[in-house]
């Protein structure tokens, strides 16, 4: 008896041919025809429901690798976004120009205030000089009303002879006194002019101070944002590199166990190989119980059936050889 | 005897009476051309006959060991003059300079001798025609001055102003004496 008759009796229950009672041959024999059909049925079921389920499983895992890779083709385009001229560190980049831009407009009104303030005390100095023209103004008046009483008093010593020239003196004093009378307003209204200006030169000067320290503490202020902001695109940057990471190597492990799902294909060849000589085997019964050629040309029929070497191992029942460093074997 | 004397006293003070009065009717007001100038914020008048010029305060030679009155001596066309302060005169604190300040020249009769001498004024304002009517004789007292230096109250713009009378005030006398005290007082101590 060959070792597939025997592991097929066994398998049977009938542990051995020779325990086979001679008696009830033919009724033994439409048992076994049964059987074969109820193993053929049960077999193409384990067949059907294992390929569906994982056809099933195939199936949510490729919807699964599919999101990842989308997931991943969305984190990766962010990740560029955020490194080199990528629209992030280009934002960065454009609110330091906007901000430096900012700065310098600031920067030029300040300067510009200070060509104003340095106007203001060009007037200070010219509303000076004013001042003191007038004053020089005053100092011929008071000069001239000092020749005026000197004239009158010489008139006056003349005697008869000097009255012309004495009314002359008067009138030449009462010029004196009104152009005294005029410097003396304009010195008023200069300095009412200068006090305005100087005001004017003060608030600028203020306004200067305030301005420069206004700048200090933007630049300050906007170094700062955008430093923090930097920092934080850091950290989202080696956030979405680590994401990226992960997620590759996650696609792999669902790719890997894709590929594992392919043993059904190789359980299902099996489960066939072994339904098919169940059936050969049960055709071969219609002629009453086969004899041992008959067997033996099942054996060699199932043997020739395979495609896969470690069927015909697990047939000649081999030892499968170590394939561990071997990679994945796919058919 | 003693009626020669007693009529001797009466025709004294007859006499006396009688020069007080010649005084009074020399010494009555008369119209004329006045300057009226400032002394210690005050409007004064003088006479101009007594007026040479006007000077404005210039450069001042102090003279040490004299009367606080006695401002120094000035460089006048190469002739040196001395120059009183009217303010220290009448018995005011001396007289602060501005730009104001001026300096009258003025001619003083003393035993037939002709003195020039400056006066220190603050500011001199105009020369004026007082009639008569304006003039009024000096109060015997209540005056912020020496009764002796005025001359009379002119009304001036209805203002009383005080006429000063210069031979009084600029007595060469009177000038030289106090002078003398006034340098004779630290050798006294």
């Amino acid at each position: 008896m060959t070792p597939l008759a025997e592991r097929t009796l066994q398998a049977l229950g009938l542990h051995t041919a020779r325990e086979v009672h001679p008696v009830g041959v033919s009724h033994a024999t439409e048992r076994v025809t049964e059987l074969s059909g109820v193993w053929q049925r049960q077999i193409d079921a384990t067949i059907e429901h294992g390929t569906v389920s994982v056809d099933e499983l195939t199936k949510t895992f490729a919807g699964i690798e599919r999101q990842l890779a989308q997931a991943l083709e969305l984190t990766e385009q962010a990740a560029k976004g955020l490194k080199g001229n990528g629209a992030m560190s280009g934002a960065v980049a454009s609110a330091n120009a906007r901000l430096n831009d900012v700065m310098a407009m600031i920067q030029g009104a300040v300067e510009a205030n200070h060509a104003m303030l340095a106007t203001v005390t060009e007037a200070v100095n010219a509303v000076r000089e004013l001042h003191q023209t007038a004053q020089s103004v005053e100092r011929i008046s008071q000069m001239t009303t000092l020749l005026s009483i000197n004239a009158r008093i010489e008139a006056a010593r003349a005697g008869e002879a000097g009255q012309g020239f004495s009314v002359v003196a008067d009138e030449v004093r009462r010029l004196a006194a009104q152009s005294r009378q005029e410097s003396v307003t304009i010195m008023q209204r200069v300095a009412r002019i200068e006090q305005v200006i100087q005001q004017a030169a003060d608030s600028a000067e203020a306004q200067r101070e305030r301005d420069q320290d206004l700048i200090a503490r933007s630049r300050e202020d906007a170094r700062q944002i955008l430093s923090e902001l930097g920092e934080s695109m850091g950290q989202v940057m080696s956030a979405s590199d680590g994401l990226c990471e992960i997620g590759q190597q996650t696609r792999m492990s669902v790719a890997m166990a894709l590929v594992s799902f392919q043993y059904q294909d190789r359980v299902s060849q099996r489960l066939t190989h072994v339904r098919d000589s169940v059936a050969c085997f049960a055709q071969s019964l219609a002629g009453g119980w086969p004899d041992e050629a008959t067997l033996a040309g099942l054996d060699a029929q199932l043997l020739a059936s395979y495609t896969m070497p470690e069927e015909g191992r697990t047939h000649r029942n081999e030892p499968e050889p170590d394939q561990s460093g071997d990679g994945l074997m796919l058919f | 005897m003693e009626t020669t004397a007693a009529t001797a006293n009466t025709s004294l003070a007859q006499a006396r009476a009688a020069s007080s009065r010649q005084e009074q009717a020399a010494n009555r007001p008369t119209s004329g051309q006045y300057l009226t100038f400032q002394v210690t914020g005050q409007t004064y008048a003088m006479r101009i006959a007594a007026i040479k010029e006007i000077i404005e305060y210039g450069s001042m030679t102090s003279i040490p060991l004299m009367p606080a009155f006695i401002r120094g001596v000035i460089n006048l066309r190469g002739a040196v003059l001395p120059v009183i302060d009217l303010a220290a005169r009448m018995g005011f604190a001396r007289a602060e300079t501005s730009r104001r300040t001026c300096i009258v020249i003025v001619e003083m009769n003393h035993d037939s001798e002709v003195f020039e001498m400056g006066v220190v004024v603050d500011g001199v304002s105009e020369v004026l025609e007082l009639p008569a009517q304006d003039l009024e004789p000096p109060p015997s007292f209540g005056a912020k001055v020496r009764s002796d230096f005025i001359e009379a109250m002119a009304r001036i713009r209805g203002h009383f102003v005080i006429v000063l009378r210069l031979e009084q005030v600029l007595s060469i006398d009177e000038v030289s004496q106090l002078a003398r005290m006034d340098f004779d007082a630290p050798r006294a101590q």
